[in-house]
């Protein structure tokens, strides 16, 4: 808002919501409010034990004082870094629709290899919803009516197509209130690894979300996403499959690395993301492997 | 005149000089209390907020400010339409007239670059000003501007000189062709690489910002300044306003790094604007702002050659620097300047190229040109010794230039050898290993590196006032400035060491056109000539209040010879030959019937200026570890051995150079700006976009110093310790 990429004409506080608990539902999965702090909710036990990548993406996001303030159900909802987005004297498709996308032709080192379209390559800035996505999180929404809508991370936000201004599957009048995280026998086996410019306080070149299930030094299963590099949270459901049953070792991770970058299209400054991508899922595999569950 | 004796008998106090003193304002700004430019509000204040252009080449054709004019609280929009015509200074540093680009804004219809101001709205608040801005709509005659170095290369020339006097742009000596020829015959060897360095901001935490009223023909500007005296002058030509008439006041600058050495359009439009309405104006850029229309540093490519014979002495060196500059400016970056002189080398070419861009102008930023030269210079020395299997620092040992090569003078006082000794010692420089990829930690590879150092270390004519109140306090006072640096700290030390009275009893004032003379706050000279008038100028005054006592009937030392007296702690005069005999400050303001004795000193350099070359030297010794998967770099050591004189405050001294070394990180590899090659708009105009090192970047800083003084440099022995620190980092 303060940049006038956002103008509303009104503003309705929502920080007095009872929905800052993290708790255990009889089922077995794990609800995160959605006015949770982030901060809070890397600390906590409960995710601390059995989501590790969920607290390692957490506080790779941000800044200490930032993640303070900010909320769980902010960060599902943080918009995109790129720059021609948030500079109101630049088209842009997601702004205005058809005004068109000068980061296409122009300066687009942190822009999306992935899941993008002709009409936006902006990527999805968030570290929690790489990790989120990785777990097959499901979004609880609810909407005027008090009815409740359940809705998978990884159907929640939506690739640009001809129509980048629609961001994700929130309706007006819906809010978010909650993530739940499904039991998943191995997410204590789960990492995060962030590449960036700098230390803290900055945006992920790469970041890959990964957990594995692995027996007799057989892969039996496994979760890959990716940020920094798409256009949304982006699940790399090929290259998991053509891990299931290998060895864990480099030959197969390098395998999974390049099968997750097919497809992947340079636009220019961002080109060397795709090996960088491919590098950052092999070191990520590697590491996750060597856990100790 | 009688000479000032401080007999050792009596003085046992030790001197204030060097210690590692807190800081007089400390408190002041640990509270926020420190009170800059945008804290200040005047009564019946307005607020004005610039419109820019959002093309970078091309005409205006209309300017409609009708909606603007209407919203709540909008007092006036300024256009080219409605501005009042100007007066476009001749630039001329010694007559402190300044300006960083050759246009005045709102004169006509001309679009230079994109951020360049082509409206000012004002109105009762800031929130007011943005709404109405919001609404200006600009409508333009668009021409393909020009963005990129390769495709201004048809405007490109060759500047003699940079800023207008500062030679050796264009210069050679020996015979660089010759020596590459001999070379082959003799077995010697040559490296030949090219080097990029990118556009990069100040951007100081403070925003160039000003407040401007009238009262009556007289105009008082508050601004962030280091230079108020040039902020004076070229206001006074831009408005044709008599400069006695002028006030400008800048107690405190929130950081500069060279940005801040002139008027910009917040000073210009909120005088416009505060003459057009009658009351104090208020200009703050935004940050978006601080990006394209305050300065920056120009982005170069520069070719080094170095050839030297096989056992490392140097034969040949050649620079060759393209510099960016603007289509509105004649700055460059002066890449060149470190090379002549840093090592021993007989044959030697330099040449700039300027490249005029629809940019704004570069400008000043800290340690303009030995900064980015010394990147490729010492980077090229690195290559070098690895193509002759010599060690880095043993090639700078043998290519010692104990005169300076260029211009053959004597150094005023060097301690480089002392710097590269004590540097390896500390840092352990023996325990690397030469082959690259062989040091490891854990996945990470281990690299170690050094660079030598070195900033112009000279002095400049400056003046200070000195009086001692009758309450035995002293209050001194200069047009000089408070950059972060320490300015108050170091001036407070030095007249309280001089005057022997405690600190506490010294105030300071600066940052005020209606004090005594001072120059530029830049090229890291603030100690050395402000700092020397403040010594001088407390001398003068204790010789003055010495005579007044010795020739007072009624002084308790009347009648001593005045080299008999010594000055005591807490402002006593005694006999030498006899202590007991005293008089003090305030018995003889009091006798007297004095307002305060006071002291004004203008104090210049003298011949030695000529006769000898200052300059400041350093090595900077750095450990980085890398991980080889993913490239991701962390420095996690470095050490700074610098010889930069005497040392006023070590702690002031320590943190300059610790921020110079953390900005040298950031350099090396992080910052750097980027333009939309179509539109020319900077598009990482924002502090999370454009990216400097946050705290978990840095890792182990160590800082020492010679500490020795110059003999040659003023009375205080210093050349000064701001800018050297980025210099040997980035190499």
């Amino acid at each position: 808002m303060k940049l006038n990429v956002q103008s509303p004409s009104s503003l309705v506080s929502i920080t007095a919501l009872p929905l800052n608990t993290i708790e255990t539902l009889s089922d077995g999965v794990l609800r995160i409010g959605s006015m949770v702090h982030m901060s809070d909710a890397a600390i906590d036990p409960l995710i601390l034990d059995a989501y590790p990548v969920i607290s390692e993406a957490l506080l790779a996001g941000a800044s200490p004082q930032l993640r303070s303030m900010a909320t769980i159900g902010g960060n599902l909802m943080q918009r995109t870094r790129c720059y021609y987005f948030r500079d109101t004297s630049f088209a842009c498709n997601k702004r205005i629709p058809g005004s068109g996308c000068p980061a296409i032709e122009g300066y687009n080192r942190m822009h999306a290899v992935l899941g993008t379209s002709d009409k936006c390559i902006a990527t999805h800035a968030s570290d929690l919803c790489v990790a989120l996505a990785a777990l097959d999180a499901v979004i609880r929404v609810e909407g005027p009516q008090e009815t409740v809508r359940k809705i998978p991370i990884n159907n929640f936000y939506l690739e640009p197509g001809n129509t980048p201004e629609e961001e994700n599957e929130l309706q007006h009048g819906e809010l978010i209130t909650a993530v739940d995280l499904p039991l998943l026998p191995f997410s204590k086996k789960s990492h995060y690894l962030k590449v960036r410019d700098r230390s803290s306080y900055e945006f992920a070149l790469v970041s890959v979300a990964t957990a594995v299930d692995i027996r007799n030094n057989s892969i039996r299963s496994a979760r890959i996403a990716l940020g920094g590099v798409a256009t949304k949270p982006w699940r790399a459901y090929e290259a998991e499959q053509s891990l299931s049953g290998k060895t864990p070792n480099r030959a197969s991770f390098r395998s999974a690395a390049e099968i997750a970058l097919r497809g992947a299209k340079p636009r220019g400054d961002n080109a060397f993301k795709i090996e960088l991508a491919e590098r950052a899922i092999i070191k990520a595999l590697t590491t996750v492997s060597q856990k100790e569950e | 005149m009688a000479t000032l004796v401080v007999s050792k008998e009596i003085d046992k106090a030790p001197s204030l000089i060097g210690k590692p003193i807190d800081r007089v304002d400390g408190r002041l700004l640990v509270t926020g209390s420190a009170q800059y430019t945008t804290d200040y509000d005047f009564e019946n204040q307005a607020y004005g907020v610039i419109v820019q252009s959002t093309i970078a080449s091309g005409r205006i054709t209309t300017i409609d400010s009708k909606k603007a004019e209407k919203a709540p609280g909008v007092l006036g929009v300024i256009t080219h339409d409605n501005a009042p015509k100007l007066v476009k200074p001749k630039v001329d540093a010694f007559k402190e007239t300044w300006m960083m680009e050759d246009f005045i804004p709102l004169q006509d219809d001309t679009i230079y670059y994109a951020g360049q101001a082509i409206a000012a709205v004002v109105a009762d608040t800031l929130e007011h000003a943005l709404f109405a801005a919001s609404f200006v709509k600009v409508t333009y005659d668009e021409k393909k501007p020009i963005i990129k170095t390769g495709d201004g290369m048809a405007g490109a020339y060759k500047p003699e000189v940079w800023i207008g006097f500062i030679p050796g742009m264009q210069l050679s000596r020996g015979d660089v062709k010759t020596a590459l020829e001999k070379l082959q015959e003799n077995g010697g060897t040559k490296v030949e690489q090219t080097y990029t360095t990118p556009v990069e901001y100040n951007n100081a935490l403070e925003p160039h910002d000003a407040i401007a009223y009238w009262e009556g023909d007289r105009l008082t500007v508050y601004n962030g300044s280091q230079w108020v005296g040039a902020a004076r002058t070229t206001l006074s030509l831009i408005f044709g306003v008599p400069r006695d008439n002028i006030r400008v006041i800048s107690y405190y600058t929130g950081g500069a790094f060279g940005s801040k050495e002139t008027v910009f359009a917040p000073e210009i439009l909120a005088v416009v604007a505060s003459r057009m309405l009658g009351r104090p104006v208020k200009f703050v850029l935004s940050r978006q702002q601080m990006f394209n229309s305050t300065g920056h540093r120009a982005a170069t490519t520069q070719q080094i050659l170095l050839a030297a014979t096989k056992d490392g002495r140097l034969t040949a060196t050649r620079h060759v620097v393209i510099s960016q500059s603007s289509v509105v400016g004649t700055f460059f970056e002066p890449a060149v300047l470190f090379s002549p002189t840093l090592y021993s080398c007989p044959n030697l070419e330099v040449s700039t190229q300027a490249v005029p861009l629809n940019t704004s102008s570069p400008w000043f930023m800290r340690g303009p040109g030995e900064s980015t030269g010394g990147f490729a210079l010492e980077s090229a020395m690195d290559e070098l010794s690895y193509q002759l299997g010599i060690d880095p620092l043993e090639l700078r040992m043998i290519n010692y230039a104990d005169a300076n090569p260029q211009w053959g003078l004597p150094w005023s006082g060097k301690n480089l050898k002392e710097c590269y000794e004590l540097g390896a010692k500390q840092f352990g420089w023996s325990k690397r290993s030469r082959e690259p990829r062989s040091m490891r930690d854990g996945g990470y590879l281990v690299g170690l590196g050094m660079a030598t150092a070195t900033y112009p270390g000279g002095r400049q004519p400056a003046s200070a006032r000195v009086r001692i109140l009758p309450d035995g306090s002293a209050v001194v006072s200069s047009a000089t400035h408070e950059m972060g640096g320490g300015t108050y700290t170091i001036l407070a030390q030095i007249a309280a060491d001089t005057l022997r009275l405690p600190i506490e009893k010294v105030k300071v004032e600066i940052g005020d056109t209606n004090m005594p003379f001072a120059p530029l706050s830049a090229t890291s000279m603030t100690a050395a000539s402000v700092g020397t008038a403040v010594k001088e100028t407390s001398e003068a005054l204790i010789k003055k209040i010495i005579l007044a006592a010795t020739n007072d009937a009624s002084s308790p030392i009347h009648g001593a010879p005045p080299d008999n007296i010594s000055v005591r702690e807490g402002g006593r005069l005694s006999r030498q030959d006899d202590p007991g005999v005293s008089d003090s400050f305030t018995e003889i303001i009091r006798r007297n019937n004095l307002p305060n004795i006071e002291a004004e000193v203008f104090a210049s350099p003298g011949e030695e200026a000529q006769k000898f070359s200052s300059q400041s030297f350093g090595s900077v010794f750095a450990e980085a570890k890398v991980d080889p998967e993913i490239g991701e770099v962390k420095v996690t050591r470095i050490l700074g051995v610098y010889d930069v004189g005497r040392i006023l405050n070590a702690k002031t001294a320590k943190s300059q150079m610790i921020g110079g070394i953390i900005w040298g990180i950031g350099q090396a590899l992080m910052e750097f700006s980027a333009y939309d090659n179509i539109h020319g708009r900077v598009v990482t105009n924002n502090l999370a976009d454009y990216l400097v090192p946050v705290n978990a970047d840095v890792k182990q800083i160590d800082v020492a110093f010679i500490d020795k003084p110059d003999p040659y440099n003023g009375s205080l022995g210093v050349r000064g310790v701001g800018e050297i620190g980025i210099v040997g980092a980035l190499g």
